[in-house]
């Protein structure tokens, strides 16, 4: 610049120090939301030509990506409505609203499910909500820690975004990293007796709790420390010990 | 007690330390309004952090910016409500000086001529000499003519230099003259 007055540095006087006014934390769960919409949307055009059922390998990536309740902004979708494509869980009869864009202040739909968590002084508690927006998925679960003097921690608020949410198989399996450890979490659609995981060489055997409301859906956690897991494979078994499918919604974790 | 920890996290958050003061003063420049400064550049992190393993090697805050450029023009054109005349001026130290005392008032006139600027006259003088945008970057993310950048650049120097807002400031005048000229 050749002129006495500098335009930029008059412009960058004029603005004011100016504070974010919420924190990062706020703006990763706003961003995980966005970035679960952008997977639902992408996906959704698929889901009818999904069908084969294949093992079920869950790629953790070393990345953790929540998957949160959703409200598809955008994609004018009735909750629940009728879809060729696609099965999906019963709407709530109870009149149940759907679910806020966090899942946060959804309401509880059915009984909560409540197991050991792993964690010394917490057990878990996952409560089902209506998830409103996606054609194929009407539920969404929220696992959450509860401590002996009834402080709530949650973890994770997870649904199917890509297909039916009651195909048989495993859901909306996901890492939830804590400084307790870790978990892996997610839901199975069909007459599961038992879940095992697999995961840093090790196999696990799964937390399994049916949902009051459809009991052919099992919600399922597993909980560990050290190192979170760089892969998991969940399988499950039915009440004669043979294998069930896995499904055809393998979990891709780490989806940017 | 346990909190969630995302592993993306950490590195996201030490971007947007980095990285808001900056994206503030463009998203205030743009609008001349704090909430919505807040709120456009709250909603270009969200949306960067939804592709952060995708642009954190690049350049994420590029992205971000770009966001928030896009985010301000789609606001202008889809939600024109959004826009509210205010009478907000800058929030500066102020103490008795003189000099400090012209300071403030030079930076009210600026501030009061940028809002005689129409949106998208505004938003060119920030892109292109705030942020030093090429006209080229500017037209793609405008989605005009690098011809309308041009003359309306020009424009948007000419009303604020001829803007009576900034009559007894003479040397911020000339400096938009000189902006003309180049």
């Amino acid at each position: 610049m050749t002129h006495d007055v500098d335009l930029r540095d008059k412009l960058d006087a004029l603005a004011p120090d100016l504070e974010l006014g919420v924190s990062s934390q706020t703006l990763v769960k706003r961003g995980r939301r966005r970035r679960v919409v952008r997977q639902s949307l992408v996906s959704g055009g698929a889901a009818a030509a999904v069908a084969a059922i294949t093992a079920t390998s869950v790629v953790l990536s070393g990345q953790h990506t929540a998957r949160t309740a959703q409200t598809a902004s955008g994609t004018g979708g009735v909750a629940g409505a009728a879809n060729p494509t696609c099965g999906v869980n019963p709407q709530p009869t109870d009149g149940a609203p759907a679910a806020a864009s966090d899942g946060a202040t959804a309401t509880p739909w059915g009984s909560p499910m409540v197991g050991p968590s792993g964690v010394a002084g917490a057990q878990m508690t996952v409560t089902a909500f209506h998830v409103g927006g996606m054609p194929c998925t009407n539920v969404g679960f929220e696992f959450s820690l509860r401590s002996a003097g009834g402080q709530v921690t949650n973890l994770e608020a997870v649904n199917e975004f890509d297909g039916s949410d009651i195909a048989p198989g495993f859901h909306a399996t996901s890492l939830s990293t804590t400084t307790d450890g870790w978990f892996v979490l997610g839901y199975y659609a069909g007459p599961a007796a038992s879940v095992t995981v697999s995961a840093n060489g090790q196999s696990v055997e799964a937390n399994l709790t049916s949902w009051s409301v459809n009991s052919d859906v099992k919600v399922w956690w597993v909980h560990g420390t050290g190192d979170a897991p760089a892969s998991a494979q969940p399988t499950a078994l039915d009440v004669a010990g043979d294998p069930l499918p896995a499904g055809s919604h393998a979990t891709q974790l780490g989806v940017g | 007690m346990t909190e969630p920890i995302d592993r993306d996290q950490p590195e996201f958050t030490a971007f947007v330390a980095a990285s808001s003061a900056r994206l503030l003063r463009t998203a205030w420049l743009l609008t001349l309004n704090r909430e919505q400064a807040q709120d456009l550049v709250q909603l270009a992190y969200a949306k960067t952090f939804a592709v952060w393993r995708r642009v954190r090697r690049d350049d994420a805050e590029s992205y971000a910016r770009r966001v928030l450029v896009n985010s301000h023009i789609d606001w202008w054109r889809r939600a024109p409500w959004r826009e509210r005349a205010t009478a907000e001026l800058p929030d500066q130290p102020s103490n008795d000086s003189a000099t400090a005392t012209a300071a403030i008032a030079e930076r009210a006139a600026l501030a009061a001529a940028l809002r005689e600027l129409t949106k998208r006259e505004r938003t060119i003088v920030v892109l292109r000499y705030y942020l030093d945008v090429s006209e080229a970057d500017v037209a793609d993310q405008l989605r005009v003519s690098v011809g309308t950048v041009k003359s309306t650049a020009s424009k948007a120097l000419a009303k604020l230099r001829e803007s009576q807002e900034l009559a007894d400031f003479r040397p911020l005048a000339r400096a938009f003259a000189l902006e003309e000229q180049r």
